[in-house]
């Protein structure tokens, strides 16, 4: 019981942190290109 | 607890606290800008994780998600992987905002946007809504200072409170910052310990009969952290809109990230700040649900099932670490809310409205005199207070409209008279919806405030942006000017 919930936290935990950083990063790139444009 | 173990937890507390205050305050430059508010803006990366950490680390993470494990299961994790949503927000997005545009406060950025009346009106709103969450955490100091030992909630919550107050008058933002670098790894020792005891106290010496009592009574949803499909559409996601929206703009939280040295701490800071918050919900969750798998302490309830099992099960010197575990994540959520008061009504109202020339020395000395009277009111009042849920729900949801007019506010329009319609119009809606029938003749009874809100503000502010004119957003306001 303890490992499902400790593993299953901690990966949700990793996507939460990576589809942040994906998402930040995208914005950051459309923001540089409309201000270039 | 005996008197020498709890002795030893309040001279650890004291030495660590006054010890790196003390050391702190003669290391840092009185006159610098900010020093005791935002550390002249020099946090390194790992003192600016861990105490964004904690700083969203308090009573409802300890106490709440006892009982709601209780009620829910393993999804009851989801309130800790609401806040680490909140995190990947702030390290990503509202914090590296507020830091990059340098201002001292949330309303100071208000100003900036929208105009004086607005940055007054939230900074007041604010601050009252900071110090209605010290006095929970005073509340929830009590609390486990009760469970723990035999002290009565108000002795609890007085002994806390002076610590709480001295974890951050001796050097500000830097002294928190500096403490709960310490007392993470205190935390973190106490909560693996604890559920390390628990489980050797268990037939089996593991969780295995705690799985199978929920397996037999056909409950198996309540091991899995996805729950069911209805814990999913109601308790997880009103949770994290109200976490989200509640907290993303709460100067509590903003503050160490507008002391990180600079943009890249804040976003790095997350790869720390992520795991030492999310995962103290998984600890608490199965202490929770082992606790209501045992006959004795489910007689007792979901209140203080789970913590008189720590008690019966922990020896002496481990009931004491957990003490100080527990303490660590109060003390630094009431150590930042007490600061966070003092600064907005130090920068926003003292020197903007008083004396906009007052001097680094002079802001310290009121900021000082601030936190000592807001901590010790909230002390006082700590006893007499609502279930710390109810009370987070109505106190967090004050915060929801501000999220808003700030996003608006950067990147679409500023209408003075629509942010602040928008306001007013959020806070009616919230005190109508803790006070009043109305949740119940609208046949939503279940709805949490944040989420209400939330729909007023968007409400008014499309609207109100769509039909009246105003200035453009505050960064294409500046992009245009450099352009």
């Amino acid at each position: 019981m303890f490992w499902n919930i400790f593993l299953q936290s901690l990966a949700l935990i990793v996507v939460f942190v990576l589809a942040g950083q994906l998402i930040a990063r995208q914005l950051t790139a459309r923001g540089q290109e409309k201000d270039s444009g | 607890m005996n008197y020498t173990m709890l002795a030893a937890v309040l001279a650890y507390e004291f030495i660590v606290i006054v010890g790196l205050g003390i050391w702190l305050q003669r290391r840092r430059d009185a006159a610098a800008k900010d020093e005791f508010a935002l550390a002249h803006r020099s946090l390194p990366m790992p003192v600016v994780a861990v105490t964004l950490a904690l700083t969203v680390l308090g009573t409802a993470h300890i106490l709440g998600v006892f009982e709601m494990a209780w009620i829910l299961g393993a999804a009851a994790v989801w309130f800790s992987l609401a806040h680490v949503i909140l995190l990947v927000i702030v390290c990503l997005g509202t914090g590296v905002w507020l830091r990059r545009i340098g201002v001292a406060t949330v309303p100071e950025l208000l100003q900036k946007s929208y105009g004086l009346e607005t940055r007054l009106l939230v900074s007041c709103v604010m601050a009252g809504v900071l110090f209605g969450i010290l006095t929970v955490e005073a509340q929830g100091i009590g609390i486990i200072f009760a469970s723990l030992t035999d002290w009565d909630i108000p002795t609890g919550a007085m002994v806390g409170g002076v610590l709480g107050i001295l974890y951050v008058i001796l050097a500000g933002i830097r002294e928190i910052g500096f403490v709960n670098l310490v007392n993470a790894v205190v935390m973190y020792t106490g909560l693996i310990l604890a559920v390390i005891v628990v489980a050797l106290n268990l037939p089996g010496q593991n969780f295995d009969t705690v799985d199978a009592f929920y397996r037999s009574a056909d409950q198996a949803y309540m091991l899995s952290i996805f729950g069911n499909t209805q814990i999913m559409m109601t308790f997880v996601l009103g949770t994290i809109v109200a976490v989200i929206f509640s907290q993303g703009i709460n100067q509590m939280l903003l503050q160490p990230a507008m002391a990180a040295k600079d943009d890249k701490t804040i976003m790095r800071a997350l790869w720390i700040a992520a795991p030492v918050n999310g995962l103290f919900g998984v600890f608490a969750v199965v202490l929770g649900l082992t606790a209501k798998s045992i006959p004795e302490f489910q007689a007792l309830g979901q209140k203080v099932a789970a913590t008189s099992m720590l008690v019966a099960f922990l020896p002496n010197w481990l009931a004491a670490i957990l003490l100080a575990a527990f303490l660590a994540a109060i003390l630094s959520t009431f150590a930042m809310i007490s600061l966070a008061v003092a600064t907005i009504f130090s920068h926003d109202i003292y020197r903007t409205l008083y004396k906009p020339a007052a001097s680094e020395q002079e802001m310290t000395r009121l900021m000082r005199v601030t936190i000592v009277i807001v901590a010790s009111i909230a002390i006082g009042v700590a006893s007499y207070l609502p279930p710390i849920l109810a009370a987070m729900n109505w106190l967090f949801a004050w915060l929801v409209p501000v999220f808003w007019i700030v996003v608006f506010g950067l990147f679409w329009r500023c209408n003075q008279a629509v942010a602040i319609t928008t306001l007013l119009a959020c806070w009616i809606a919230n005190t109508l919806w803790s006070f009043t029938d109305l949740p119940g003749w609208l046949g939503l009874a279940e709805t949490p405030n944040a989420i209400v809100t939330v729909v007023v503000a968007l409400l008014f502010l499309v609207l109100g942006n769509a039909l009246l004119p105003g200035k453009p957003g505050y960064l294409n306001r500046a992009g245009a000017e450099a352009g």
